[in-house]
């Protein structure tokens, strides 16, 4: 955790000791709210489009496995992987939006899109089950479990690379939504579907791609995920409630300040795991979240209007 | 708006003959039977809390295991560790389950649709984490109910019968009272029940909490057969989705749906017993077929074959005296 060069300063009494694991545990909850955020992203999208996606953890989940296969039949690695596990993954969700939840959404049902993608989540995670049985299973790969050190900093590779890509991914679809038309159609539907139409956005178009978007990002995720930490089928309902952590804190309706929730979570979830213990991270990190749920829904970033 | 269309001697009739059946069964009855009724009715008196509040409030909960699993820990922890009587104990679930359904059910007072449902999934997971390290409750490896296997079959029978039937008592009120006009208006349109007079955040309120109540009624009738929790089983999604797949299957938002959902619920899950996993997998896809295929559930479709048949019976009632009297009719014509 800690490298030499700061265990010198430490020891020569420069630096406290406790405030450099502070200073270097919190570089790392950044960089790990990064991961959470990217997992958030999908979430937020759907927020965005007026519905949740239940199974959202367990797409996740599921792209991870695919990869998995992948990686012990044929030997792919997971990065090279993501070239044919993202257009499967998208492939589901297009199907998924087309046949199944499109029925719904267009005519306002929200209670039975919730119903229908929690059954959905259970019996992607229950396939799972039973096709790998329950253990935990892990892409990680020796090339990639190294640390990087700058100065007294002392960062996993992991985690640096979840960063990146979590950047690099809302960068371009927070672009893609602020400033191309496709995107503000996607935004527009939501709001007011038949103004939407008037400017010949079709509905039921623009939530199969943006279902195809979310599964695009749960993808990256689910492979992301599990490159840096171990999975098992029942893993999906983390990654649903942390991203939504990240979504109730930055407020709806933006994927920039999802992106800051998501690093705030990280910083949560890693600081409380320092000073409470790790097996208080999820308890803290949910609390806050159902705090915010039940007193300021709004989120934490947003000004109340 | 009542799903039952019997006339009201006649249902009376049917509820009490299946009541004396129900009462007399254990005596008779085999064993395997017994069980299956038993929790048949324990789940029962939970989907009916569920298929009331989706079917009518809006309210899609998909974490009623915290409720479940409130209840069984909170038998274990008074019975085993306080020594209080056992239904003193289980009577204090309910109000458990209560308290912490009037926690959620602040979320009202801000928001409305799926933040509810997600704040439900939220809550079970905090308490699943929460009773992981308490080791008060054994942590990880849960707890016995030492007194849980002296209980004779026939008592948590009847202790199950009686949580159902208060159950479908309540939901039977729910729908045919006062309470029930205005439930039924804030399910439709929160703002014109306002408008008109009805307390929305109190009425949503009180429903959860009465459905807190009665869920954790039935997971403390659950723990007293089952004798044995630990979070992963207390607080599992598994609860949830049956909850959902029952009303889903009977039909949501009816009394009778949940009577027939839980029965095919608690059948499938004694075939599928050898398989783990498999009861969940097909759960969830006759779920999503359900809702695609026929939205109203198997009472939906027994009350339209119902209806149907009546659209058939009435031109075959009507066509005897409509030939009479045509040659009735025929006949006069020609005497004159």
């Amino acid at each position: 955790m800690i490298n030499s060069s700061l265990i010198r300063l430490a020891a020569v009494g420069e630096l406290s000791l406790n405030w450099l694991i502070l200073f270097n545990l919190s570089f790392r909850g950044l960089l790990f709210g990064g991961f959470i955020s990217l997992a958030a992203c999908g979430l937020s999208l759907a927020f965005q489009l007026g519905f949740i996606n239940a199974a959202h953890g367990d797409m996740a989940v599921l792209s991870a496995y695919l990869s998995w296969v992948l990686l012990s039949i044929f030997g792919i690695d997971p990065f090279i992987s993501l070239i044919i596990v993202v257009p499967s993954i998208v492939i589901i969700g297009f199907a998924l939006q087309k046949f199944l939840l499109n029925r719904f959404l267009l005519r306002g049902l929200m209670d039975t899109v919730i119903i229908i993608t929690f059954s959905i989540g259970m019996v992607i995670q229950n396939m799972l089950q039973l096709i790998f049985s329950a253990d935990f299973k892990t892409l990680m790969q020796p090339y990639i479990m190294q640390a990087l050190s700058i100065g007294f900093l002392n960062i996993p590779l992991t985690y640096l690379i979840n960063f990146v890509f979590a950047l690099v991914l809302f960068t371009v679809l927070h672009f893609f939504f602020t400033k191309t038309f496709a995107g503000r159609a996607f935004r527009a539907v939501p709001q007011d579907s038949e103004a939407a139409m008037m400017f010949g956005v079709k509905p039921e178009v623009a939530y199969i791609y943006g279902m195809g978007i979310m599964a695009m990002t749960q993808a990256i995720f689910g492979v992301l995920m599990g490159i840096s930490y171990v999975f098992a089928p029942s893993s999906g309902s983390t990654y649903l409630l942390l991203p939504l952590g990240a979504i109730m804190l930055g407020g709806l309706g933006s994927l920039k300040r999802t992106f800051i929730g998501g690093l705030i979570i990280g910083e949560i979830l890693i600081l409380s795991g320092y000073f409470f213990g790790a097996q208080y991270q999820y308890i803290m990190c949910h609390l806050i979240t159902l705090i915010l749920i039940l007193f300021k829904p709004e989120g934490l970033l947003v000004k109340r209007t | 708006m009542t799903d039952i269309n019997i006339n009201r001697p006649l249902l009376l009739y049917l509820v009490s003959v299946t009541l004396l059946i129900l009462m007399i069964l254990p005596l008779y009855g085999e064993p395997y039977m017994i069980s299956i009724l038993t929790s048949s009715f324990i789940y029962l008196a939970a989907a009916e809390m569920w298929s009331f509040l989706a079917g009518h409030l809006r309210l899609i909960s998909l974490g009623q295991q915290a409720f479940l699993g409130l209840g069984m820990y909170t038998v274990l922890l008074l019975n085993e560790i306080y020594k209080w009587p056992l239904w003193a104990s289980v009577v204090f679930s309910a109000l458990i389950g209560a308290s912490a359904a009037g926690l959620l059910s602040l979320s009202f007072l801000r928001l409305r649709g799926f933040y509810f449902s997600l704040a439900t999934i939220l809550f079970s997971e905090i308490l699943f984490h929460s009773f992981l390290n308490w080791t008060l409750t054994g942590g990880a490896t849960g707890l016995t109910l030492s007194i849980g296997f002296k209980i004779s079959m026939q008592i948590s029978y009847y202790a199950a019968l009686i949580v159902s039937i208060l159950s479908i008592l309540i939901i039977y009120y729910f729908h045919n009272s006062k309470i029930g006009f205005a439930i039924r208006a804030t399910g439709c349109d929160e703002e014109a029940a306002a408008e008109i007079g009805v307390n929305v955040f109190l009425i949503k309120a009180s429903c959860l909490i009465v459905s807190g109540a009665i869920t954790a009624l039935s997971g403390a009738i659950f723990i007293i057969r089952a004798a044995l929790v630990n979070p992963y089983s207390g607080f599992s999604f598994e609860w949830g989705l049956a909850l959902v797949f029952i009303s889903v299957i009977g039909g949501i938002g009816t009394i009778i749906g949940p009577i027939i959902g839980s029965v095919i619920y608690v059948v499938l899950r004694s075939i599928l017993a050898g398989f783990i996993g498999l009861s969940m997998l097909l759960q969830g896809i006759i779920c999503v077929v359900i809702l695609t295929i026929a939205p109203a559930g198997v009472w939906g479709l027994i009350s339209a074959a119902g209806k149907s048949w009546g659209k058939i019976k009435r031109p075959l009632k009507v066509l005897p005296s409509y030939v009479v009297r045509k040659f009735y009719k025929s006949r006069k014509i020609s005497s004159i």
